[in-house]
C-alpha cells in the first residue's frame, strides 16, 4: 500500500509540475493565472480597505508588494499595470501615508499621460488622500479640478454629488446648496451637449441627486426628460415615473407624462403597455378621489 | 431483534479490524481515488496552456462566459468533477469495488488473495460489473432528488393551510435527508457484486437475487451502509456551503481542497462499505447455510 501511495504520490506531484511548467512557459499568454493573482491582491486589498484602522503594517506591506510584482512581471500589459498602481495609492492613503500616496500618484500619471479615464481616477485619489488627512479644502480644489479636467470620466461626472453628500453631513444647509450647484453643473451639461452620451449621463446623475434628496417633483421633471429624449430607454424608467408621482399622491403627473410620450411616439413598440400603465394609474386617482 | 442487530456491530468491528490489520483492502479503491485526483488536477490546469485547447470550447459552450475567468471557473469544478466521479465509477469503481470485495472474503475465510488473483477473478465479470455500475448510477441519479421535484408539485398545488405547511416542511427535511434514498438504492444493489464475484452467479440471477437479499435484510443491510456514510457528512455540509467558505477565506481555491479531502473520504469510507458489506453478506450465508 505505502508502494502504491508513493507511486500516485510521484506521478500527481510530476503531472503538477509538467503542467505549471508548460504553463508559465508563456505568463503573458497564461490569461487564467493573471487574473488569479490579480484577484488575490485585489481581495487582501479591499479587506484591508474595509478596517484599515486595525490592520497591522506589515499587510499594508504585504499587499502592496504583491501589486508590485504584479507590475513587474506584467509590464505588457497596461490595464494590469494601471490598476495596480492605483491599488498601490489607495493602499498608502488607508496607511496614512498621505504625501507619498501623492508623489506615487504624480510619478506614475506621467507614465499614461493620454488615458483620461486613469488621469480621473488618479486625481480623484490626490483630492481623497487630502480628505483622508482632514485637509477637506484642499481636497475640494482637487475635486473641482477633477471635475473641471475630466468632465466625461465616471467620477468627473460623479464628483459634484459626492461633495453635496460631503457637505450634507457636515451642515444640511450648505448640503442644500452643493446638491443645488451640483444641479446646475449636471443642467450647463445637458445643454451644452445634446443628444451625446454626456448629456445622457448628466441627466441620470441629475436625477440620482434629486433622488437622494427625496425631490420627487423634481425628479419627475428630469424623468419626464430623459424619456422624451431617449424613448429607446424609456421601459425602464416608467416603474420610478409611476413610483415617484404615488409618493407625491399625484398619479395625474405620471399620466401626463405617458400621455406627452404616446403622442409624441405613437408608434413606439411599447405603447400599448404604458397606455395600460395610464388606465391603471388613473383608476388609482379615482380611488384617491372617492376616498 | 438486538441479536439481529448485534450481528451489525461486529461486522463493523470487524471490518474496521481487517482494513487495519490488512491496509492493502484500501488499494482497489485507491486506484479510483488517484484517478479522481489526476481529474481534478486536470481541470484545475484546464484553463492553461496547454490545456485549455482542449478544454476551453466545451466549458465555453456548456457554461456561461464568465466561467472561464478567475474565480468563477473554481465554481464549476465541483460540477466538473462530478461528471467524471461519474464516468470513473462506472468503469472503474464498480469493478475495483467488486475487487476489494475478492480480498475481504478471501481474508475473512482465512485463504488471503493476492491484490493480483483478486483482480484477475473479479476481470472475469467485467462487463456485468460495468453494467451494474452503470445501473446504480442511472438509478441514483434518476430518482434521487425526484420526492423534492413531487413535493414541490404538490407545494405549489396545495393552496394556503396546513397541507401546505407540512409539504413545506418535508422538502426542507428532504433537502437534508436526500441521501438516505441513495443510502437505501445502494442497499438494493450493493449485493449483486458479491453474488456476481463470490458466488459466480449467472448475471441475471445475481441482479435478482441481489435485490431481493437487500430487501429482505434491508433494515440491517441499509444500516450497515447509511453509518458509515454519515462519516461523509462533514464534506457534504462543506460542498453545500462553498460559496460561504470562499468568501469567509478568501481563497477560492479552499473549493478544490474541500473536493481533494472528499476522494480521501470517500477512500476510506467506500472501502469500509464493501469489507463490512462483504463480511455481512457472508455471515448471513453462513447463517443460512447452517
Amino acid at each position: 500500500m505505502k508502494k502504491a501511495l508513493s507511486l500516485y504520490l510521484v506521478l500527481l506531484l510530476g503531472v503538477y509540475g509538467v503542467l505549471t511548467t508548460l504553463g508559465s512557459k508563456d505568463t503573458s499568454k497564461n490569461i487564467y493565472v493573471t487574473e488569479a493573482r490579480f484577484w488575490k491582491a485585489k481581495a487582501l486589498s479591499q479587506k484591508i480597505v474595509v478596517n484599515p484602522d486595525s490592520t497591522p503594517p506589515p499587510l499594508f506591506e504585504k499587499s502592496r508588494k504583491q501589486f508590485e510584482s504584479i507590475i513587474k512581471d506584467y509590464s505588457d500589459k497596461p490595464m494590469l499595470v494601471k490598476e495596480s498602481n492605483l491599488s498601490i495609492a489607495g493602499l498608502l492613503i488607508y496607511e496614512k501615508k498621505y504625501q507619498e500616496a501623492r508623489n506615487f500618484l504624480s510619478k506614475v500619471r506621467k507614465d499614461f499621460p493620454s488615458d483620461k479615464a486613469f488621469s480621473a481616477r488618479s486625481q480623484f485619489l490626490v483630492g481623497f488622500s487630502y480628505e483622508r488627512e482632514g485637509n477637506w479644502e484642499a481636497a475640494l480644489k482637487e475635486y473641482r479640478l477633477l471635475r473641471d479636467r475630466y468632465p466625461e470620466s465616471q467620477l468627473g461626472l460623479e464628483i459634484p454629488l459626492y461633495i453635496a453628500r460631503h457637505d450634507l453631513k457636515t451642515d444640511s444647509k450648505k448640503g442644500s446648496e452643493s446638491y443645488e450647484a451640483a444641479a446646475d453643473y449636471y443642467r450647463q451639461l445637458i445643454q451644452a451637449n445634446p443628444k451625446t452620451p454626456l448629456q445622457f449621463f448628466a441627466m441620470s446623475y441629475l436625477l440620482g441627486g434629486y433622488e437622494e434628496q427625496k425631490r420627487w417633483e423634481k425628479a419627475l421633471e428630469v424623468l419626464r426628460e430623459i424619456v422624451m429624449t431617449y424613448p429607446r430607454l424609456s421601459r425602464s424608467y416608467f416603474p420610478r415615473i409611476d413610483a415617484y408621482s404615488i409618493r407625491l399622491k399625484q398619479p395625474e403627473k405620471a399620466v401626463a407624462i405617458y400621455q406627452s410620450f404616446i403622442q409624441s411616439y405613437p408608434d413606439h413598440k411599447d405603447a400599448a403597455l404604458f397606455r395600460k400603465r395610464m388606465e391603471r394609474l388613473k383608476t388609482s386617482r379615482v380611488r384617491k378621489n372617492v376616498s | 431483534m438486538s441479536k439481529k442487530l448485534n450481528i451489525l456491530g461486529n461486522v463493523w468491528l470487524d471490518a474496521y479490524d481487517l482494513i487495519r490489520k490488512t491496509p492493502r483492502l484500501l488499494l482497489p479503491l485507491s486506484i479510483v481515488a488517484f484517478l479522481e485526483a489526476l481529474w481534478l488536477e486536470i481541470l484545475c490546469f484546464s484553463l492553461q496552456p496547454p490545456l485549455k485547447t482542449f478544454f476551453l470550447p466545451p466549458i465555453k459552450r456548456f457554461f456561461k462566459e464568465v466561467s472561464l475567468h478567475y474565480p468563477a471557473f473554481l465554481f464549476t469544478v465541483p460540477t466538473l468533477f462530478g461528471y467524471g466521479q461519474l464516468l470513473i465509477y462506472v468503469f472503474m469503481g464498480g469493478f475495483l469495488t467488486a475487487v476489494t470485495i475478492v480480498m475481504a472474503a478471501s481474508l475473512s475465510e482465512g485463504h488471503p488473495l493476492t491484490f493480483g488473483a483478486a483482480w484477475k477473478k473479479a476481470s472475469k465479470r467485467f462487463l456485468a460489473l460495468i453494467f451494474i455500475s452503470f445501473f446504480m448510477v442511472f438509478l441514483l441519479a434518476f430518482v434521487s432528488g425526484r420526492e423534492i421535484s413531487f413535493l414541490k408539485a404538490g407545494f405549489e398545488f396545495a393552496g394556503r393551510g396546513a397541507l401546505r405547511n407540512l409539504l413545506g416542511l418535508l422538502m426542507k427535511v428532504f433537502r437534508y435527508l436526500n441521501f438516505l434514498i441513495a443510502v437505501a438504492i445502494q442497499t438494493f444493489v450493493f449485493f449483486i457484486f458479491p453474488l456476481l464475484v463470490l458466488e459466480n452467479k449467472k448475471f441475471f440471477r445475481a441482479f435478482g437475487e441481489g435485490i431481493l437479499f437487500g430487501g429482505k435484510h434491508f433494515g440491517r443491510a441499509f444500516l450497515l451502509l447509511l453509518f458509515p456514510t454519515l462519516f461523509y457528512g462533514p464534506i457534504w455540509f462543506l460542498k453545500g456551503r462553498i460559496s460561504l467558505l470562499v468568501q469567509k477565506t478568501l481563497y477560492p481555491e479552499v473549493i478544490v481542497w474541500v473536493l481533494g479531502v472528499g476522494i480521501v473520504a470517500t477512500l476510506l469510507v467506500d472501502t469500509f462499505i464493501a469489507v463490512s458489506a462483504t463480511l455481512f453478506f457472508l455471515r448471513i450465508r453462513h447463517e443460512k447455510s447452517a
